[in-house]
């Protein structure tokens, strides 16, 4: 091989290195971005459903002798219509749900799933068609917290959750 | 060009190649720093916001009483509102100084949210403010319940804490 040839060959190598180390950046740059944004809101998310949870669960219940919305939810959970004035501590808990996230989650415009599970009680944020935009069954939302609150159950005869998720 | 002049060239020509390859890599590793700067910049927020918070709930000044607070977080609704009146009060400005360990450069305000039919009865209770003003802020929000002493119940609260921006 001539001398020339060499020395050619030694450029290309160098241009092909060069093109694929902006290859490699370009790539990385985009991905880069987008994940520090996620884990920046995903980090938010954990704790502010976590906090919220802790806090809804030692909400005390309106006109209901100071008993806290936990006790409230062991009550939808168990159907003890014993419990407070109304009987139907289901429909409580939906309306003081409705209540709660309507001054806070929706307020800062959060799309957010709370509900209490193994019964009815459930509120989802809708987008601006009116759809439910954070349901687990819809693949196209990424639930990105998704921390539950226990519920004791009466004679520690098990536990229930109240499930705050927040989807992006 | 003649292949002499070609010849002197190249080793030019290799240089500008190296550089521009160390320029690429060393930008993309400053970027992938301040990703990851970001990234912990945001998690200390919501530490931080945390830490307020107990902190703030551990005060004697705003504590609730040792019976109402169950080993979680609770501020008594008529101490954050007389801490609102002496942070408020320009004879008082010495109280910034003391509570500044404790809240930092921050602002830090109270929401109160009243379940039975979700609305703020009140303005927000500015408990402290140190931010200075002028200065372009972020806010973290974290969740609690504040205590009313005369009917005994615990209400479901907001601590908005305004920071300067990073």
């Amino acid at each position: 091989m001539r001398r020339g040839q060499t020395e050619m060959i030694g450029l290309v190598f160098i241009v092909v290195a060069l093109l694929l180390g902006l290859l490699v950046y370009v790539k990385f740059s985009v991905i880069v971005k987008n994940p520090a944004g996620d884990l920046v809101d995903r980090a938010r998310d954990v704790q502010q459903t976590s906090s919220f949870l802790v806090a809804l669960k030692e909400t005390t219940v309106p006109n209901c002798g100071g008993a806290p919305m936990e006790r409230l939810a062991r009550a939808c959970i168990e159907n003890d219509r014993s419990f407070c004035i109304t009987g139907r501590p289901c429909d409580m808990l939906q309306e003081l749900f409705e209540n709660l996230v309507k001054v806070t989650l929706v307020k800062q415009g959060i799309k957010f799933n709370l509900s209490l599970e193994g019964t009815e009680v459930m509120v989802v944020s809708t987008d601006v068609n009116g759809d439910l935009d954070c349901v687990s069954a819809d693949r196209s939302v990424d639930i990105s917290s998704a921390p539950v609150g226990e519920v004791v159950l009466s004679g520690g005869s098990g536990k229930g959750y109240i499930r705050l998720s927040m989807c992006r | 060009m003649r292949k002499g002049q070609l010849q002197a060239m190249e080793p030019i020509i290799v240089v500008i190649m190296i550089v521009l390859i160390a320029v690429v890599a060393l930008t993309y590793f400053v970027r992938l720093s301040k990703s990851e700067a970001t990234i912990m910049a945001s998690t200390m927020d919501s530490k931080d916001a945390l830490a307020i918070l107990q902190r703030a709930s551990t005060l004697p000044e705003l504590s609730c009483a040792l019976s109402e607070t169950q080993g979680t977080a609770c501020i008594d609704l008529y101490k954050a509102w007389f801490m609102e009146i002496l942070m408020n009060d320009p004879t008082q400005d010495m109280l910034k100084i003391r509570y500044q360990p404790i809240f930092g450069n921050t602002n830090v305000s109270v929401e109160i949210i009243k379940i039975e039919d979700g609305s703020s009865p009140f303005n927000p209770i500015q408990i402290y403010n140190g931010l200075a003003p002028g200065v372009d802020y972020t806010v973290t929000r974290t969740y609690f319940t504040i205590h009313e002493a005369t009917t005994d119940g615990r209400a479901f609260a907001i601590m908005h804490i305004a920071r300067e921006s990073r």
